[in-house]
């Protein structure tokens, strides 16, 4: 049978498809426009103003083209240090404390000027040298990020089915709430938050929450396996959607979750609350870096233009009314008032009343730092997968 | 027979002709295959045994990831895991093959493979949507508890459907049934209709049909959709985290754990269990039942 | 084709459970298109009726970007799986090692998504390292970027994911040619690519339309690989797990499932409807030349 006439035109004709899908491919990359933008790398949370960064962009005066990033504390080192963000981005955020450090010590990122960044003169006092946060910040003493959300993680009640405020960690481990209870899927925030718990009401001696012993880390896994046993959890959640979805159906009573989560589930028609926890929580912020390829490319200004937006009372305003996260800067509350066409009563009095409640929990002794890169990581990582298989 | 002289062109018959280099472009799909993933997947056993650094891997011979993975508890996930998926395959089967034969038996031949392609409308669908989804049908509040309460069936909603290996298994079910269908279907063709008409004829029970003329016919399909089933129900990590109880994994998720972690060898010797386990699978069906058969109608 | 039913209840039972049964599967993809028209969204206790969504989605430069990726990639993913499912299929017929080949062609639907995933991830970046390497000491500088995770790696996962199925497709479809047609056709004087493409393609063209369209819609609906493997772009889907499971939950994400969900059920539908009518034409067509209709 003699193929030759046929190998050739299909030989051909892949070549051509190929050649044609190639081309259709690069189209959206090449678009003039993006040749100065500043390539981000960041979540939804970072920013406001626009279903877009179009909003944030504009009010920087620079181009942003952004790529979606995920919540996974990983993603950021890896593409960073051992895969090729360095290309890809001119700047991008973290995902909690302690990987600027990771960053910086790989030399993934850059030391920065806040000289550059005129509201660096309002940045909140707890990241001054020196205060409790300065370290997030930080490496080697050296300021390497820009803070633009934090929060104190606490957790959600239904207070409709409750009946009462709960202000402690401990009525998610109570018998009457069995199979109504939720918590993160995420070793790091649940594990702290149940460790500031054990360690505050005093029934398991710990050090330091954020950074545990592998003897500490297996007591309170080996105290959550006991109440998974008794059937106490209803699930885990992962992801914002999910946290929601669990307190808006009713599906959970109780959920240690994000402070957004509580927002949007309130929303929906359910009487959620945020409560203040006596025992502590874990406290964290998200931060922006300039990479080192972005320096390379002389995309600082357009990054310091971004860190001096994220630190002005414009962003903080928006992000606190939105999403519920504490701003980064003072003045919030002047802005607010000279703003009413943007802000009306209601909101304002709603955005006092989370600032209220955020100082309320940011006043507790207990409270710890989180901490993504714990030393003792591989004891988190096997205590956790027994929890799972219990 | 060729269409080119020889004189005229020796070289062009050297690309084009009968044995010309043309005739590799029909191994460029195997090459393919070969490079991109046979390779790739074959050297998980080799990354499995590197050491671990910081945020990479270098080089070297440990089985300190094989001993990770026994003494944690992720073998037990693991083992649970695959009780799960295999509880999936049976129910798979039972709801879904016997609509291969079905269509195969009764329906007219002109319209057989329409029918059977209804059941792709959902299989095309991202299952990061169908497998989303599912929740607000199951939950205590969802269509499925409320629909019985209107009912009066129940008092109470069930909230063993959702957050329960009970709610995992529903969601590989739900994803995964259609591919027992279609390789039901497949195998089926392998049954010609006489025999069906034969078996009537001899006044053989459903049952006796089944069992004694139907299944051998058809094993080498329901193996290789069962085989797909049940690795997908122990590697899709989606499915028992957006269903399952307090921190349900299975394969898949523990390998995107280790990898968040950024514990390379760990996800790579996790991907070679699993690897290892489909490919003994695979062995043992086609020892058992000749897997080649499966396309043998379309051979 | 009539069949002598010994229990019409049967018969029509089965037909009913074959329906529900697809109900069943599909209730989810209804769910959320109806949910992504309520003003509340998900899980929400009230619903509103709004194309608010939807108009929203379409005003995010983001998520237009993304779908001309998606687009970009889908059509790469069509171009290159297709031709080589086809060429598979028909290596297929001559081959000798046909075990080899189907195991080859086959096997990727066998390893789940978050595992072929990384095994690929983790080979990237080690090609990528070595040709890094290479550049670095030998000056090949041409090299370097071979394996840089982007639009390229990406692609590598989706042909990988959605060959099997153009392959089976189009086996299944020649399988219903008859070869004594080709060599009827050169016996009458035809080159092999006339024969292929005058007597042969039209035959099993509706395989690789069909083809086509299911392979367009897999790497349409593809995120996990796509995902790990895209480098600095996004894809519809890519962005819209990045909203599902991040702090980031925008209320667009309904809008991104509904318009997934919906092309997912026109494309498909319409492939369906198609070659419905197709073979009805053709039935009418093998009717009027009072050809008798044998068993396919």
């Amino acid at each position: 049978m003699n193929q030759q006439e046929f190998s050739r035109r299909m030989f051909i004709n892949s070549l051509g498809g190929i050649a044609a899908a190639a081309a259709l491919g690069r189209i959206p990359g090449v678009s003039a426009a993006e040749g100065d933008a500043l390539r981000y790398w960041a979540p939804g949370i970072a920013k406001v103003g626009a279903k877009d960064f179009s909003a944030m962009a504009a009010q920087a005066k620079i181009q942003i083209k952004n790529t979606a990033k995920s919540a996974r504390a990983d993603e950021a080192i890896q593409k960073m240090v051992v895969g090729d963000g360095q290309k890809l981005f001119d700047a991008l955020t973290d995902n909690g404390g302690g990987m600027e450090d990771a960053l910086a010590e790989n030399k993934a990122i850059v030391e920065l000027d806040t000289s550059r960044i005129p509201n660096w003169q309002n940045i909140i006092d707890v990241y001054h040298e020196g205060a409790p946060a300065a370290d997030t910040l930080r490496y080697g003493g050296k300021v390497y990020a820009v803070p633009y959300i934090s929060n104190a993680d606490s957790m959600a009640y239904n207070y409709e089915a409750l009946g009462f405020h709960p202000d402690s960690w401990g009525v998610m481990f109570d018998a009457q709430f069995k199979g109504r209870v939720a918590l993160q899927n995420d070793f790091g925030p649940t594990l702290t938050n149940v460790a500031i718990y054990l360690q505050q009401s005093g029934k398991v001696e710990i050090k330091d929450a954020a950074d545990m012993s592998p003897g500490e880390v297996k007591a309170v896994c080996e105290f959550l396996i006991g109440y998974k046993k008794k059937g106490q959890f209803r699930t885990f959640w992962d992801g914002f959607q999910n946290g929601v979805d669990l307190l808006a159906s009713k599906e959970v009573v109780l959920s240690s979750c994000w402070e957004p989560i509580q927002l949007v589930a309130r929303k929906k028609g359910v009487d959620v609350r945020y409560g203040t926890m006596k025992e502590g929580h874990q406290t964290w912020n998200n931060v922006v870096m300039l990479t080192k390829g972005g320096r390379q490319r002389g995309m600082d200004a357009a990054f310091y233009s971004l860190a001096n937006v994220y630190l002005s009372p414009w962003f903080g305003a928006r992000t606190v009314s939105g999403l519920g996260f504490a701003p980064q800067m003072k003045g919030v509350d002047v802005y607010l008032d000279a703003h009413p066409a943007d802000f009306d009563a209601a909101t304002r009095q709603n955005v006092k009343d989370i600032m209220a409640r955020k100082a309320q929990r940011y006043a507790v002794a207990g409270n710890a730092w989180q901490n993504v890169f714990p030393k003792n990581m591989r004891a988190y990582q096997d205590w956790w997968s027994r929890l799972q298989a219990a | 027979m060729g269409g080119v002289p020889v004189a005229a062109g020796s070289w062009r018959r050297r690309v084009f002709g009968e044995e010309g280099l043309v005739r590799y472009v029909f191994l460029l799909p195997a090459a393919f295959m070969v490079l991109c993933f046979a390779v790739p997947v074959g050297l998980t056993l080799v990354w499995s045994v590197f050491k671990r650094t910081q945020f990479w891997m270098e080089p070297g011979l440990t089985l300190f990831a094989y001993e990770t993975f026994f003494t944690s508890a992720r073998a037990e996930n693991f083992a649970y895991a695959m009780v799960h998926a295999a509880i999936a395959v049976v129910v798979s089967f039972l709801l879904g093959f016997p609509i291969a034969v079905f269509v195969r038996r009764r329906v007219p031949v002109s319209i057989q493979h329409r029918v059977i392609l209804l059941f792709i409308l959902p299989f095309m669908i991202s299952e990061l949507i169908r497998v989303f989804a599912l929740r607000p049908v199951l939950a205590r509040h969802g269509l499925v508890n409320e629909f019985l309460l209107q009912l009066g069936v129940i008092d109470e909603p069930i909230s063993a459907i959702l957050f329960t290996p009970l709610g995992v298994i529903i969601g590989d079910v739900m994803s995964f049934l259609p591919f027992m269908v279609f390789s039901g279907f497949l195998a089926m063709e392998a049954v010609q209709r006489y025999v069906f008409e034969v078996c009537d004829d001899l006044g053989a029970g459903a049952l006796h049909t089944f069992k004694d003329v139907i299944l051998p016919l058809a094993a080498p399909g329901i193996f290789a959709g069962s085989v797909f089933i049940f690795v997908n129900g122990l590697g899709v990590g989606l499915i028992p985290n957006i269903l399952g109880g307090p921190g349900a994994v299975n394969a898949g998720s523990i390998v995107f754990e280790s990898i968040v972690a950024l514990d390379f060898p760990l996800a790579m010797a996790i991907s070679a269990i699993m690897i290892v386990t489909l490919v003994a699978l695979l062995w043992i069906g086609h020892w058992l039942f000749d897997l080649t058969r499966v396309l043998e109608p379309i051979s | 084709m009539l069949q002598d039913y010994r229990n019409p209840w049967l018969y029509r039972g089965m037909w009913v459970y074959l329906l529900l049964l697809v109900g069943a599967l599909l209730l989810p993809v209804f769910y959320t298109i109806y949910i992504s028209f309520n003003e509340h969204g998900f899980g929400a206790q009230i619903y509103d009726f709004t194309w608010d969504w939807y108009r929203v989605m379409l005003g995010n430069t983001q998520i237009i970007d993304s779908l001309r990726w998606t687009l970009g990639l889908g059509a790469a993913t069509v171009a290159i799986a297709v031709p080589m499912g086809l060429i598979a299929a028909k290596h297929y017929k001559r081959t000798r090692h046909k075990l080899v080949l189907v195991t080859l062609m086959l096997a990727p639907l066998f390893v789940p998504a978050d595992i072929l995933g990384s095994a690929l991830l983790v080979y990237f970046k080690n090609l990528n390292r070595a040709c890094n390497w290479l550049a670095d000491t030998l000056g090949l500088e041409w090299i370097r970027t071979w394996f840089e995770l982007g639009f390229g790696t990406a692609l590598v996962g989706q042909v990988l994911w959605t060959v099997p199925y153009a392959f089976i497709v189009i086996l299944i479809t020649m399988s219903r040619y008859h070869a004594q047609q080709t060599e009827a056709a050169r016996s009458c004087g035809a080159t092999g690519w006339q024969a292929f493409w005058r007597v042969e393609f039209p035959q099993i063209r509706v395989g690789v339309a069909s083809a086509s369209a299911f392979v367009f819609i897999l790497s349409f609906n593809e995120y996990t690989r796509t995902n790990l493997l895209k480098g600095g772009f996004d894809t519809f889907t890519t962005v819209l797990i990045s909203h599902m499971f991040n702090t980031g939950m925008s209320e667009d994400s309904y809008a991104m499932a509904g318009t997934v969900s919906v092309i997912s059920m026109l494309v498909v539908g319409g492939v369906l409807v198609w070659s419905l009518a197709r073979v009805e034409r053709l039935e009418r067509e093998a009717r009027a030349a009072a050809t008798p209709l044998g068993s396919a």
